[in-house]
């Protein structure tokens, strides 16, 4: 029967000098893996404990199955991925196969199962297993080597893991060939990579092939060994860290920051030690296997800004790291590369030594990295939890924020205009548009509620694309009002930008004045008011219907309650859509504002090369509308390049952010007369049929030039 | 060093003014009220002269129980504490009167340098600081754009309409400060926190040993006779520009006439 002598060729004494030699690797990885759980305990706490069998699925759909690594455009690295844990995973199975065969059933049970067909396809399956490991390990040595794409950097510590691999997978094989060299198993084809390398080794004499058989078997237990012991010090612990991060990850919608509980009572503010972070987030930091994916659509990596998500978790993760004992395989800058240390890191402090400032202010909050990371980390709190130390508790932050953070705080808004300006932008509409408070005075019913936000209200070309969505929902015949004068700001940017105080006077100001009134649901054009309203405002106590315009103005379309003018030019001709951040990647809304641009006559929607949940940020999110972009190039640029490249003529946008980096983009790139930049409510409100008494007077009569900052 | 701020609660100056037309004073609304913008110069100017040479910054202002939030906000951005005057005697007061109050409440501190902004963002008398300098008998330099300390010497640079000069004099002095003196912090929450904890010490005509008669209402002796509203005379000048950039001298030619460059 099919089966072979386990420990064939090995004395006793190798035997229980191997086993005994075990012990050591095993300690190595058990204090490595408690270590990094005794550093997670320093943070905070925080409820990760809930719907387990939610997280059982996410870990197993994400992870194992690989849901959440091989995703579109990621293919490369993906399959590479799962060739390599397919390989690892099936070859450990296998090793625990034998282990079990020979220490556990033989000798306890005196059963054996380790014969037969199970024994042939054993071998069939480790075979496959150890090429597929290979082919992994080959693709990985190419890109790494050859291709070298720009958000892989390559540290000692990614090679000698692959190496290790390599070397581990080739002596099994070269193991099984030298036995099969004497033994001659008539089933030796199963073993088909070890059968082909047994035929060269014939030449051999059986007592060569015998020592070359226990110098190899001994020299694979013991890089074995070394690649046990070296696990948990490299980023190979990524297995236990990165399920465990999957696993308790957060379950909240991606679009909501947890806010700071009792502000008012807290003594510290934000995050400036390792002591500040929950213990989830110090469990982020650990799960980073360096993979380099949310450098991808990074809009600062790309204009070649300081910060590099992948870097910052690796830097304060080396910073996490400092407290002690081995450490290895972290990339980072000068202070920062930590690699093969024994004992404690330098004194440093997190913001500033750590983490540069420029790092913390130039993000966008775009989501591009959390979107992208295959094991779930969560960049954008973290940098928004720095931000936050930076502002309530040291008063440090770009310049221009303090006009932001006095409008905010004396006016509602971050522009310097006074509230009584909000509804000027009425005034130039054909049709009155009502005021809540008006309307529920005179107990009239109101089903929509338009939040216009900051920038529709008093960024004059944001005027237009609030007039506009007012004229389609006259034009639907839609029951609505605007809060008017009593609008505030939702207290997006103040969040973002870390002035957690703002923000939750802001937000608690507007859920007030919307709480006043009845409505069945409220429609903005603002993403940034539409996530704050839709995710963060159920935490204090305001919970509504919200659409993003695109929403409801496709839904108007499909209902046929606006008609399009089959005969208009305003989007004829190629046309390409941006996907703003806090609709798309942290709301989802992907389909809606692209079945209104491809509703528009003549429209031919073309797509830029980086869309949807891998779409490009503007530059505008997370405050930085507000702040001078002073490092690397400019990012609206880069969006408007690649619009360009597309070949459109128009881009159509549903943000208003978007809209005024897009608007200062194609005047910074030259391209006025090659493109435009138009709202998806503008190009429809232009193309709409219109019934008599519906036009709005000449939307150039603009009254409030510039943004007022 | 002591270095005395004197700051001043006024109506956001985003948001419109309105003047009562039978008391003929503005109208003030506290929950619209702020520390007077100007003012923040002086309290950075003040912040980092001690932050450079030890000390204490104190804020001080006259005005309603209201006025305090002007206070806790200079004591957010960093003053050490402040001095608060209030009385009902002292309603109405002109500048002279509001000098008399402030001059005495100052002379009591015996500040090193008394800083105050050129002129308030509501009434815009500019008077007040010669006032409060002729009543303390100390030097008055105004127009302040930077100034440094050494022992008891203060070189100030002075702005003009063509350039600055520099001055100098003994401390203790009086200062008025340009916005160009120093760019003015936002203050931290931790900072707005620590405000609330901050001393302000609470002085009213009799603390400070005034004759009533002499402040208020009744001291005044300027009166406002009328107010009228001024037409906004709309002046804009368009300049058009077709990309080529041609018209950048006229621009620099009429930026220049009207003084702006």
């Amino acid at each position: 029967m099919p089966t072979r002598q386990i420990e064939w060729n090995v004395q006793t004494l190798g035997q229980i000098a191997i086993y005994a030699l075990l012990i050591i690797p095993i300690g190595f990885l058990a204090y490595g893996l408690a270590r990094r759980v005794r550093m997670w305990r320093i943070g905070l706490p925080e409820n990760r404990f809930d719907q387990w069998g939610t997280r059982l699925r996410g870990a197993i759909t994400k992870s194992i199955l690989h849901g959440r690594i091989v995703r579109p455009r990621n293919r490369y690295g993906g399959l590479m991925h799962l060739c390599i844990f397919v390989g690892f995973v099936t070859l450990l199975i296998g090793t625990f196969i034998v282990l079990v065969e020979d220490d556990i059933t033989v000798p306890l049970f005196h059963y054996s199962f380790y014969r037969g067909n199970f024994y042939l396809g054993y071998k069939l399956a480790m075979n496959l297993a150890g090429l597929l490991l290979i082919a992994g390990v080959l693709m990985a040595f190419y890109r790494r080597l050859v291709v070298r794409p720009k958000q892989q950097d390559t540290s000692a510590d990614d090679l000698v893991l692959l190496a290790f691999l390599a070397i581990l997978t080739v002596q099994g094989y070269v193991l099984g060939a030298l036995r099969l060299g004497v033994q001659h198993d008539a089933w030796a084809g199963w073993s088909f990579v070890s059968y082909a390398l047994a035929i060269p080794l014939r030449g051999l004499s059986d007592g060569w092939l015998k020592a070359l058989h226990q110098v190899n078997w001994f020299s694979h237990f013991l890089t074995t060994f070394a690649f046990l012991a070296y696990f948990a010090y490299s980023k190979m612990i990524h297995p236990f860290t990165s399920l465990a991060n999957v696993f308790f990850r957060r379950l909240k919608p991606m679009g909501e920051l947890t806010p700071i509980e009792n502000l008012e009572e807290a003594e510290s503010f934000g995050i400036a030690h390792l002591e500040d972070f929950t213990w989830a987030q110090l469990m982020n930091l650990d799960a980073c296997m360096h993979c380099g994916r949310c450098l991808e659509y990074c809009p600062t990596f790309n204009t070649d800004k300081p910060l590099r998500p992948r870097d910052l978790i690796l830097e304060i993760g080396g910073y996490l790291a400092d407290s002690g004992g081995i450490f290895s395989g972290e990339l980072g800058e000068g202070e920062n590369s930590a690699r093969f240390r024994w004992g404690e890191g330098p004194e440093r402090e997190l913001i500033g030594g750590v983490v540069s400032t420029e790092e913390l202010w130039d993000c966008t909050t775009c989501g591009a990295c959390m979107e992208q990371c295959p094991v779930l980390i969560e960049h954008v709190p973290l940098i928004v939890g720095m931000r936050r130390n930076l502002v309530l508790e040291q008063g440090e932050f770009p310049d221009e924020l303090t006009n932001v953070f006095n409008n905010l705080e004396r006016l509602s808004s971050p522009y310097q205009f006074p509230p009584s300006q909000r509804d000027s932008w009425t005034k130039k509409m054909a049709q009155p548009v009502r005021v809540m408070a008006e309307a529920a005075a005179a107990e009239e019913e109101v089903e929509v509620l338009f939040f216009v936000g900051c920038l529709g209200s008093f960024d004059s070309r944001n005027q237009r694309t609030t007039m506009a969505l007012a004229r389609i929902l006259q034009a639907a015949g839609i029951n609505f009002a605007i809060l008017g004068k009593e609008e505030t700001c939702t207290g997006d940017p103040a969040r973002r930008i870390g002035n957690e105080y703002l923000a939750q006077m802001m937000a608690r100001q507007t859920v007030e004045t919307l709480n006043q009134y009845s409505f069945k649901k409220i429609v903005t054009a603002c993403p940034h008011c539409f996530n704050a309203i839709k995710n963060e405002y159920p935490q204090i106590g305001g919970n509504y219907a919200v659409v993003h315009h695109s929403e409801l103005i496709s839904q108007l379309i499909a209902e046929k309650r606006i008609t399009l003018d089959p005969a208009s030019d305003v989007a004829s001709g190629k046309i390409t859509y941006h996907d703003p951040c806090y609709l798309g990647r942290y709301n989802k809304v992907y389909d809606d504002p692209r079945s209104v641009v491809n509703a528009l006559p003549g429209a031919e929607l073309t797509e830029m090369g980086r869309n949807r949940n891998q779409s490009f940020c503007c530059g505008g999110g997370g405050g930085r509308l507000f702040m001078e972009e002073t490092r690397g190039s400019r990012i609206n640029q880069a969006r408007v390049t690649e619009a360009l490249a597309t070949g459109a003529t128009t881009l159509a946008a549903s943000c208003p952010f978007c809209m005024t980096m897009f608007e200062d983009g194609i005047n910074g790139v030259g391209a006025n007369e090659t493109l435009q930049v138009r709202d998806i409510a503008e190009l429809v409100a232009a193309a709409m049929v219109t019934t008599p008494g519906n036009s709005t007077a000449p939307e150039e009569r603009s009254e409030n030039g510039g943004t007022g900052l | 060093m002591k270095i005395c701020v004197c700051v001043k609660h006024v109506p956001d100056p985003n948001l419109a003014m309105r003047v009562d037309p039978g008391t003929r004073r503005l109208i003030r609304d506290s929950a619209k009220s702020i520390l007077d913008p100007a003012d923040e110069y002086g309290l950075e100017a003040a912040l980092r002269l001690v932050e450079q040479h030890g000390g204490e910054t104190v804020a001080v202002t006259m005005g309603p129980p209201a006025a305090e939030d002007a206070l806790r906000r200079a004591m957010a951005i960093g003053a050490d504490r402040s001095i608060h005057i209030s009385d009902d005697a002292l309603a109405g007061s002109d500048v002279l009167g509001t000098a008399r109050a402030l001059a005495a409440a100052l002379a009591a501190e015996s500040p090193d340098l008394i800083i105050c902004s050129t002129e308030s963002t509501d009434a815009y008398s500019g008077m007040l600081p010669g006032a409060l300098a002729a009543l303390l008998g100390m030097p008055q330099v105004t127009f302040a754009r930077s100034v440094t300390i050494e022992g008891t010497t203060i070189t100030v640079q002075r702005d003009t309409e063509t350039g600055y000069q520099t001055i100098q004099t003994a401390l203790p002095a009086l200062l008025t400060v340009t916005a160009s003196i120093a760019e003015p912090r936002y203050p931290s929450f931790k900072g707005m926190m620590a405000a609330k904890k901050k001393t302000v010490d609470a002085r009213d005509v009799a603390a400070l040993g005034l004759d009533a008669a002499t402040v208020g209402e009744s001291g005044a002796r300027e009166r406002v006779l009328a107010i009228t509203p001024v037409s906004q005379a709309k002046q804009t000048r368009t300049i058009t520009d077709d990309g080529s950039g041609e018209s950048v001298p006229e621009i620099i030619a009429f930026l220049r006439q009207i003084q702006v460059i």
